[in-house]
């Protein structure tokens, strides 16, 4: 009976039913599938971007690094650090200030270390220098303090002459060194790249590197004095 | 000349018409479900796809990530040498302020004028104690000095701190050079 009745209400209203049953099955295909779907689809789409180029960058990365020869690497560094070191050397600049002045035929009268002075882009110590010596040879005597095998440079300059053509020089000097960077980087940091300039200059390192620790030309030991000092 | 003629009669007629209209409602709400279904599979189905791709992706930077881990020294050493490089850069094949303007005053200076004492301080300013006979040359040292072309626009300013002449005929000047 009950059966009847509603297929007989039905057929009377069918041609708004169906309609409606369409209208409302589709609404609850679009609400609960086709909208969150697509939806998450977009949102999805732009971290599957991030992704693929974090992909690619970290591919790149690993492949530069593969690239690179890690001995080589550390032994320009050493070279590097050589020339421009991670901490003060007090000892290395003294050092090398003492055989500058010897090679320019000046003799060191008295040295005293400063305190720290700011200079650009590096941190540095003052040394200060009291040299004598022949006036013709300051220039060189300051060039070669310079270009040393050390990155130094000469902050002030107190000359006086004498009559015989030697000068008494009070000389500042920038002993320059820059603590380590307090980060190595990271997995996803990118890699700094060595350009064309860069290359020259490791060259010039190395090289500069090599001559200096070639072992110094010394006499052979020639026993001096008598061969039994008690006679 | 065709001519139509319906012998139906008119109850029938309306009930047919009725039956034609739900027909094609019917086949346009089945399509229109049929779409929707489309739709919502291919949503599910590109979103499957776009998942596994992602999870491919994510392999992919795992895998990388790890072999970056692995050269982790290299990178450090890259990373160390290049901040050495930067700095090296600036200094490298250039002189100081200080030697520079020392080496441009004392170049300047003629034979006959003699040095007493020259000091040449961090910002580059420049005091020096001089003794000459002949004014004439002081006069071109201080010309030379002054001249843009020669100086090459390294000094500012020059000035005469004192000026004197002495019983042996000796003029001593002391000279304050400022660069720029």
């Amino acid at each position: 009976m009950k059966k009847e009745v509603l297929v007989k209400f039905y057929s009377t209203y069918k041609l708004y039913i169906f309609p409606a049953a369409v209208a409302i099955s589709c609404l609850i295909l679009i609400i609960f599938v086709i909208f969150p779907q697509l939806g998450k689809l977009l949102s999805n789409n732009k971290v599957a971007t991030e992704l693929r180029s974090k992909a690619d960058f970290l591919e790149v990365k690993a492949q530069v690094l593969e690239g690179l020869d890690g001995n080589d690497l550390s032994s320009k560094l050493n070279y590097a650090l050589l020339f421009f070191p991670a901490e003060k050397d007090f000892t290395n600049a003294l050092g090398l200030l003492q055989n500058i002045t010897s090679q320019s035929s000046f003799s060191i009268l008295s040295f005293a270390l400063g305190t720290q002075t700011a200079v650009k882009g590096a941190q540095s110590y003052l040394v200060k220098l009291e040299v004598r010596g022949p006036k013709f040879l300051l220039p060189q005597l300051l060039s070669s303090i310079e270009n040393s095998d050390r990155l130094m440079r000469v902050s002030s300059i107190e000359v006086n002459l004498s009559p015989d053509e030697s000068v008494n020089a009070f000389l500042g000097i920038d002993a320059l060194y820059l603590s380590a960077p307090a980060s190595f980087g990271t997995t996803d940091s990118p890699l700094p790249t060595l350009t064309q300039a860069d290359e020259q200059l490791i060259t010039t390192l190395v090289r500069a590197g090599e001559v200096g620790q070639q072992p110094s030309v010394s006499t052979p030991g020639v026993p001096l004095g008598k061969s039994n000092p008690f006679e | 000349m065709k001519v139509s003629i319906n012998l139906l009669p008119a109850e029938f007629r309306a009930e047919e018409l009725k039956r034609t209209k739900f027909y094609k409602v019917q086949i346009i709400g089945i399509a229109v479900v049929l779409l929707m279904i489309f739709l919502s599979s291919l949503t599910v189905s590109l979103r499957i796809l776009q998942s596994r791709s992602i999870q491919a992706v994510e392999g992919r930077i795992l895998g990388a990530e790890q072999r970056v881990t692995d050269l982790k020294g290299t990178q450090a050493s890259l990373i160390f040498l290049k901040n050495r490089l930067v700095v090296l850069n600036q200094y490298l094949g250039t002189e100081s302020k200080t030697v520079s303007l020392y080496q441009f005053l004392v170049n300047q200076i003629p034979k006959s004028v003699s040095l007493d004492s020259i000091s040449v301080g961090k910002e580059g300013n420049m005091l020096t104690l001089l003794h000459f006979q002949d004014i004439q040359e002081f006069d071109s040292l201080l010309d030379s000095l002054l001249d843009p072309e020669k100086n090459e626009g390294r000094i500012k300013e020059v000035s005469l701190d004192s000026f004197s002449r002495g019983r042996d005929g000796l003029f001593r000047v002391s000279l304050k050079v400022e660069p720029k």
